[in-house]
């Protein structure tokens, strides 16, 4: 028997592991929420060693799996773990650039709607795609 | 009688069984319900003697041991020819030993073979109705520290396999084993264990999926290599494996952020079994479980508070990772609005000076730091009756503390001037400052606590004391060191400096800026926050 959800039993039939290639796709029907901006106050950061940080004031109602940042578009996606997507709502100017292709995670931190105290804070991937447009 | 647990736990030791291996066991009987129940069977028959139920236990594992898959296929046999559960039982009965060797030599398929064609059917059934119930299976004893050694409640059905009580059993048991018995107990056939354990978990807590779980246990059980190395590694880590014990047992629903946290590593170790083998790996998994333990106790302050404790000693990622927002190089942020971010760094220096003051405090009491005679005094005042009366009140003096009057315990308190000036950023020169803070308390008893006023009001005060400490107690004068322009330096070198580019979000336009906890930026001025707001206190303020 397989893992599954209800069945408490352990027997395990061996399945091949599901390949780290595919790991970030996002998916082609996946929902759209609207961009992180437009919900709350947020801000990005990111040092010159490519350490980047998304502080924001709201609570999202799901866990950021990976971000992308997409070079070309000059955009950063977020992906949650049930595989929605939202954008963060801002440009992401060139002064970034060269700092931010560097990231390999973003430590998404919510903080009060006041901005004074912090609730939580964690680490999710980062994808830095640049096709070269 | 049969065995009681204590007592088939001693056997198995005896015969060289730790606890994880009991484990493994007891995980590779009960999934074979067949086998299962016939054992539960033999244990109820009180015509056994203890010697023989003994010998019965040690044969059973010292199989196991030669072949962990030899349940299961004696489950095959069982099912295959069902009446051998019946002659094995009237076997262990009436002949102990030649069960004991028929074990012994049992090959798949030959069970039967081995067995003397003794009893019948209808008399086993019989004799077990008829029997009064004993104590569970051997194998129960891996949880001998957990499960009381009462009667099994029926001997007629099995325990369902892998029940939620057995998986609670079992991590017990892991979770309170010794440093020794991880080391000596920790095999591969354990590792096989333990995988099951934590898949389990992952698909059923943090949502793996059930095939790449599936894929991290095969992996482990197929490569005998990488079972050794788990092994291995795991037994210089008990600590790891009580923590991995503790995680799968607790219920308890994880919260955001520590839900996203543990997913996340547990899909990645569920793609990546051989971490498992890696010691560093093994280590900082560990850590962050702790944060994430330390995090469902005390909430986000605890978990921060820790990872500063940690931050000093260079140990954990996620605080170097803040640590590296400061110092020299820039920090590009881009906000829509007031920024957040100079707040946050802030706020975690703020929670590290916190930390500081609250052990201080906890380490003296109010009446700790009055050395007077007398704490209290007498003074006259009216009594309902419109007569003069006494009453004994707090020695306190009144000061302004903050901009307000208030009363202040008279006492020998620690002093901490630090406020008495700071080093601009922009001029690097040192500004004197009019405002004094020091130790000290409100009420006699009462916790001391940073107070901030201004050097004539800390003058008076310190004038008041140094009196009553010659009057009342021993003599001993305020110390007070004043606030040097080095201390200020000094002070400034270790607060935390972040150099922000600002980009602004419609434009791209770079614009930078210095921010120093402690200081904040007023009409294109940097200062300290207390002077533009005297009342304050800046430790707690956006500073940027």
């Amino acid at each position: 028997m397989a893992y599954n959800n209800d069945d408490g039993d352990s027997d395990v039939l061996a399945k091949p592991v599901v390949t780290k290639a595919t790991k970030y796709v996002i998916a082609k029907d996946a929902q759209v929420l609207p961009p992180l901006a437009s919900q709350c106050k947020c801000e990005l950061a990111v040092n010159e060693d490519g350490l980047a940080m998304v502080i924001y004031t709201k609570t999202l109602p799901e866990g950021i799996h990976w971000a992308e940042y997409d070079i070309d578009l000059s955009i950063l996606t977020f992906v949650t773990w049930s595989g929605d997507i939202m954008e963060l709502g801002m440009k992401i100017h060139p002064p970034f650039k060269p700092h931010f292709k560097k990231a390999k995670e973003i430590i998404m931190v919510q903080m009060t709607e006041d901005g004074t105290e912090i609730i939580a804070m964690y680490p999710a991937d980062m994808v830095v795609r640049n096709i070269g447009l | 009688m049969g065995l009681t647990q204590e007592e088939k736990k001693k056997i198995l030791e005896n015969e060289g069984f730790g606890t994880l291996d009991m484990l493994a066991m007891r995980m590779a009987i009960s999934k074979n319900k067949t086998l299962d129940a016939l054992i539960d069977k033999i244990e109820a028959d009180p015509s056994v003697p203890k010697e023989a139920q003994a010998k019965i236990v040690v044969a059973f594992a010292n199989k196991w041991k030669t072949n962990p898959d030899i349940y299961s296929q004696m489950e095959a046999d069982l099912k295959k020819t069902p009446e051998l559960a019946n002659r094995i039982q009237v076997t262990a009965n009436g002949n102990p030993a030649s069960l004991i060797t028929a074990i012994k030599e049992y090959e798949p398929g030959n069970m039967g073979a081995n067995l003397p064609v003794k009893g019948s059917y209808l008399e086993a059934e019989r004799k077990y109705a008829s029997s009064a119930p004993a104590s569970p299976s051997p194998m129960a004893v891996v949880a001998g520290a957990t499960q009381p050694s009462a009667p099994a409640p029926t001997q007629t059905a099995s325990r369902p396999t892998s029940s939620a009580n057995d998986d609670d059993a079992i991590l017990d048991a892991v979770a309170n084993a010794s440093d020794d018995d991880i080391q000596k107990t920790t095999s591969p056939e354990a590792v096989h264990m333990l995988a099951d354990r934590i898949a389990k978990m992952a698909v059923t807590t943090h949502g793996t999926s059930p095939a790449t779980a599936n894929g991290f246990v095969a992996k482990i059980k197929t490569d005998p290599k990488l079972s050794q190395a788990i092994a291995t590694n795991l037994q210089q880590n008990p600590d790891f494996v009580r923590q991995l014990a503790r995680m799968a047992k607790d219920k308890t629903p994880l919260t955001e952020p520590a839900k996203s946290m543990a997913r996340r590593e547990m899909e990645n170790l569920m793609e990546n079994p051989e971490r498992l083998a890696d010691a560093k790996y093994v280590r900082e998994l560990q850590q962050k479980i702790q944060m994430a333990e330390q995090f469902k106790n005390e909430g986000i302050a605890g978990m921060l508070q820790s990872m500063f404790g940690q931050l000093r000693g260079g140990f954990s990622n996620l605080g170097l990772v803040f640590a590296g927002f400061t110092g020299p190089n820039k920090v590009f942020s881009m906000v829509q609005g007031d920024g957040l971010f100079p707040t946050m760094m802030i706020n975690l220096d703020s929670m590290r000076r916190n930390e500081a003051v609250a052990y201080a405090a906890s380490t003296v009491g109010g009446n700790s730091l009055t050395t007077f005679a007398e704490p209290y005094k007498t003074v006259s005042v009216k009594g309902p009756d419109g007569k003069s009366m006494t009453e004994k009140v707090p020695n306190t003096f009144k000061m302004t503390i903050n901009g307000k009057e208030t009363d202040v315990v008279l006492a020998l308190g620690l002093t901490a001037n630090e406020r008495a000036g700071h080093i601009d950023p922009v001029t690097n020169q040192f500004v004197p400052s009019n405002r004094v803070a020091f130790w000290g308390t409100r009420t006699v008893g009462g916790q001391p606590e940073m107070l901030e006023t201004t050097k004539d009001e800390f003058e008076r005060y310190r004038t008041a004391v140094n009196q009553a400490s010659a009057k009342y107690g021993d003599g001993r004068q305020l110390a007070f060191t004043d606030y040097t322009e080095q201390d200020a330096r000094d002070r400034f070198r270790n607060q935390p400096q972040i150099q922000i580019a600002s980009v602004d979000p419609q434009t791209g336009a770079v614009t930078q800026k210095q921010v120093v906890a402690g200081m904040a930026v007023t009409q294109g001025q940097i200062r300290p926050k207390d002077t533009t707001a005297p009342g304050q206190d800046r430790d707690y303020e956006l500073q940027g």
